[in-house]
């Protein structure tokens, strides 16, 4: 034991040494700061504190803003306006006293002064439809944006505020105290944009029939959020940057016109006055229906419905409690169909609203898409807390709100559809449904990471979509992501960018972020640690507003395992992977010491004997004479071996041991910034085949290189790096030994499909 | 006009995304293979992009990769390609062998080859596939020549790029 253990004092030693000499070129070498890839994230995370933990926990004083909002809303479908007064509840839990608040005014984006254009550096768009030509060249822009008739205190009087852009700061003549809240009302009115024409993210569809389709949100002043990280939170918005909203309870009382369909945000608390009695029983029905949807609202009774238009209006009633924002769809245009969906002991209802143009595709598929996805994320995360889930169809639209989201998916006008429209449709139902969980539940900001909410989001929609249909084409998977991230260094930010200011959103916030989860998942982690962590990632954050340190901590603390390495590569650097298996040498056991043992012994200022005693060397065997026979035989063959076998243990001992006669040490390359742990597919000469994991800390002390002694009962034949492509490594051509001539798939289709 | 119509509503699709999943990329290898002469063009696109822009361009549905893919596909993408894509060697513009195209999950790949090139002291490529559809389109061309490797992104507002030896 003695021996060994000088042994590794005398290797150290002969390292340090060799190091040394190697350095003592002709010029000196320079210090460095720390750049190991494995350092901790120290200097990028912020300093754990009272308000959020070290652990990725919230703080023992963590706090967050409340909002409640009384509001009546008129949506007046003659002239596609909103005209809406609210009374706005804040709550001030913070430690600290507000001078001023700031609400947003998202609609702002859409006046005529909005920043929005002037920020955007293009030269000519391809087309201009001539209703955008005229407005951007000729004649008057859209008249959008808030017309806000007053800012009022409770007694009637007069707020100051001013209005920046999309934000607007109220002046407050006393200062909020700290644990005080705060009652003021604003009044306002906006032209509803055409979504279809003007897009956006909320608006009217306007059909040739005359009437209207209106997925209305962002249709209010809004508070913004403030908090221990950001202040206030009042960035403007440009147009992606989502949005930062905090909690609250929202009465709000829509008038529409009579014949209109509504479902929103909340408990529609008079809906059995809003239907008909034969729809209100259907209703009930579909309150029990677990295993289909029932029709509430029939495509017939939408056709008699959208003939003619009635000048008569009536007042819907909603109710939302712990909701971060608020959205409604109207039409009287609208089909509706609902299931119940058990989540634990619970039932929640999933609702599809849709125009007649929807048709078949919605019938058939939108509400059994909702339902699928809430139990699919009620596994992942953590149970729906609310009572329903609605899909609305609108054409072009993809955006979420809490309990409602609206989703493209139309059939052409004859009712037919392509499997692109088809699966498009799942595909975004899905992902906009996912969407409660983060960010509407899960709250995190999204004017500041896009892909807080939208990576982790495309992560959880790829398990509910392979729960609908297996093999349903899915995007979020390292495969997906090998061409952005071999991409052109000079268009790529890392994750970590505010959103406004990624080259390549759908990338960057959504398919790469999800794409590492995965790795994490299936090849870092494995599906228990991960499973465990990311659910407690959900459940530690929800109806609270998260920052990324604390998704990177929790992951780390709940699984026990250092991943600073991974969110420095893959969430703050550009890096890509590139892994390769770069040679193999074959070794063969001697009694001989080989010129390294005799070099350690001499540093010891000893002989070999006396050092080493009787020990056991691997020597390379020159490739050049291919010397099998030597290697073949046993290593009991080696006396000094075998009297130690024969002397130590017993025969049945020996014969249960491995016969191991062929040993390798594998050179491994790693030409991409990236760490990344090593998959090895092991092909041996009977044809059998064993996959080898080297974590990513095999990378530590050599970024660039690195080898694996290896010991086989059989001959080594060939060896893959990442066979089924679980890693995202970009250069498929160094991945294999021995050399694959990778046949280019040029080669491949010209061989298959071209007759020469 | 109704042609007109339907590609102006496609404008719009890039700023609906920001909701959605979706990214406009696609990537394009130039390879000079010396040794048989021969320059190899293989195009990958996402599947949904292509479809999308044709239906459009060509008003019919064309239900690719799928059991009910239209006669005319193969047809119609060629001629796409034949006008989006353009390749100039030493300074002249070569037609290209178009050999056909084939798909692998939600992604198309088309080849094209142009042979009998004995060496090559300038390669110019112009890709506007998808421009028309697709604002934030990024067409990557990598050329491999030899030991020379470069990497160009051709956008709408550039959409040709040349390589010098």
């Amino acid at each position: 034991m003695k021996k060994v253990t000088l042994c590794i004092v005398a290797l150290l030693f002969s390292v340090m040494s060799f190091g040394q000499e190697k350095n003592t070129g002709e010029e000196k070498q320079q210090g460095h700061y720390n750049i190991s890839k494995f350092r901790q994230l120290k200097q990028e995370l912020p300093t754990p504190n009272v308000y959020r933990t070290a652990s990725g926990a919230p703080g023992h004083e963590y706090y967050q803003q409340k909002a409640d909002y009384k509001m009546d809303i008129v949506l007046d479908d003659e002239n596609q306006r909103i005209y809406g007064g609210e009374l706005i509840t804040y709550y001030n839990n913070s430690p600290n006293d507000l001078e001023y608040l700031w609400v947003q005014l998202d609609q702002n984006i859409r006046a005529p002064d909005a920043k929005t254009e002037d920020v955007k550096a293009e030269g000519p768009a391809a087309y201009y439809k001539p209703k955008k030509f005229i407005e951007e060249f000729l004649g008057e822009p859209f008249q959008g944006g808030f017309h806000i008739d007053y800012v009022k205190n409770t007694e009637d009087g007069d707020l100051s505020h001013t209005i920046n852009g999309t934000m607007m700061r109220i002046d407050l003549p006393e200062p909020l105290k700290s644990k005080d809240h705060i009652s003021f009302r604003i009044k306002w009115w906006y032209n509803i944009p055409n979504h279809v024409v003007d897009g956006g993210r909320s608006g009217f569809e306007h059909f040739e029939d005359g009437n209207n389709d209106y997925v209305i949100a962002q249709f209010f002043p809004r508070m913004a959020v403030y908090n221990d990280v950001e202040g206030w939170q009042n960035l403007q918005f440009l147009g992606r940057g989502e949005f930062a909203l905090v909690f609250g309870d929202y009465e709000v009382n829509i008038t529409t016109p009579a014949d209109h369909i509504l479902d929103g945000t909340g408990v529609v608390t008079n809906r059995k006055e809003m239907l008909t009695p034969i729809q209100w029983k259907r209703y009930e029905q579909a309150l029990k229906s677990y295993d289909k949807p029932v029709v509430i609202v029939t495509q017939e009774e939408a056709e008699e419905n959208e003939k003619e238009v009635s000048k008569k209006t009536k007042i819907w009633k909603l109710k939302a409690e712990n909701v971060r924002d608020f959205a409604f769809a109207s039409s009287r245009k609208y089909i509706l169909d609902g299931q119940a969906v058990k989540i634990g002991d619970r039932t929640v209802m999933a609702i599809s609203l849709y125009p007649k143009e929807g048709n078949p595709l919605w019938e058939e598929y939108s509400t059994r898409v909702v339902a699928n996805t809430l139990r699919s994320y009620s596994a992942q995360m953590f149970d729906y807390p609310y009572h329903k889930a609605i899909s609305v169809h609108a054409k072009r639209q993809g955006m979420e709100y809490p309990m409602i989201c609206f989703n493209y998916g139309r059939p052409k006008p004859d009712g037919s559809y392509s499997l692109r429209t088809r699966n498009g449709m799942i595909g975004v139902i899905t992902h906009e449904v996912g969407h409660n969980w983060f960010p509407m539940i899960v709250n995190s900001d999204e004017r500041q990471w896009g892909w807080m909410d939208e990576g982790l989001n495309t992560f959880a929609q790829m398990r509910a979509e392979q729960n609908f249909e297996p093999g349903f084409p899915s995007r979020g998977y390292p495969k997906n992501v090998v061409d952005y991230m071999s991409g052109d260094q000079s268009k790529i930010t890392p994750i970590m960018t505010q959103h406004d200011n990624v080259y390549n959103s759908g990338a960057n916030a959504y398919s790469k972020p999800a794409a590492g989860l995965f790795i994490l998942r299936e090849v870092v982690m494995g599906p228990d640690l991960f499973d465990m962590a990311f659910k407690t990632y959900a459940q530690r954050w929800k109806f609270k507003h998260p920052t990324p340190a604390d998704f990177f901590r929790t992951m780390e603390d709940a699984s026990g395992t250092d991943l600073d390495w991974f969110w420095r590569g893959w969430f703050y650097t550009t890096d890509y992977n590139d892994i390769g298996i770069k040679d193999i040498k074959k070794y063969k056991v001697s009694e001989e010491p080989t010129e390294k043992a005799k070099k350690l012994a001499t540093r010891y200022r000893s002989s070999v004997e006396e050092v080493l005693g009787s020990s056991l060397y691997l020597v390379e065997i020159d490739p050049e004479s291919s010397d099998d026979i030597e290697m073949m035989a046993s290593v009991t063959d080696v006396p000094t071996l075998n009297a130690y076998l024969s002397d130590n243990f017993s025969k049945e001992e020996r014969a249960a041991m491995r016969d191991t006669k062929y040993f390798y040490e594998l050179i491994f390359e790693k030409p991409g910034g990236l760490v990344m742990p090593i998959l090895a597919e092991i092909t041996y000469a009977d044809g059998s085949k064993e996959n080898k994991y080297y974590p990513a800390e095999i990378w530590r002390f050599n970024d660039k290189e690195i080898k694996k002694i290896l010991g086989s009962e059989k001959e080594i034949t060939a060896i893959k790096i990442d066979p089924n492509g679980l890693t995202a490594d970009v250069n498929p051509e160094n991945n294999s030994w021995p050399k694959e001539k990778q046949e280019s798939k040029f080669d491949t289709f010209k061989k298959e499909h071209v007759s020469q | 006009m109704a042609r007109l119509h339907n590609f102006y509503w496609l404008l719009f699709i890039p700023i609906m995304a920001f909701g959605l999943h979706k990214y406009y990329i696609s990537l394009t290898k130039v390879d000079y293979i010396t040794d048989k002469k021969s320059v190899q063009v293989t195009l990958k696109f996402f599947l949904d992009d292509i479809e999308l822009a044709l239906e459009n361009r060509y008003e019919q549905p064309l239900e690719l990769a799928t059991k009910y893919e239209n006669d005319q596909a193969g047809k119609l993408l060629e001629i796409y390609v034949r006008q989006k894509f353009k390749i100039w060697i030493n300074d002249k513009e070569y037609s290209y062998n178009y050999l056909g195209r084939e798909y692998e999950d939600n992604e198309i790949y088309f080849y094209l080859e142009i042979e009998n090139i004995e060496a090559i002291s300038s390669i110019a490529v112009q890709n506007s596939m998808l421009f028309e559809e697709f604002e934030d389109q990024q067409n990557y061309i990598k050329i491999n020549v030899g030991s020379t490797q470069k990497t160009f992104i051709l956008v709408k507002a550039n959409d040709k790029e040349m390589l010098k030896l």
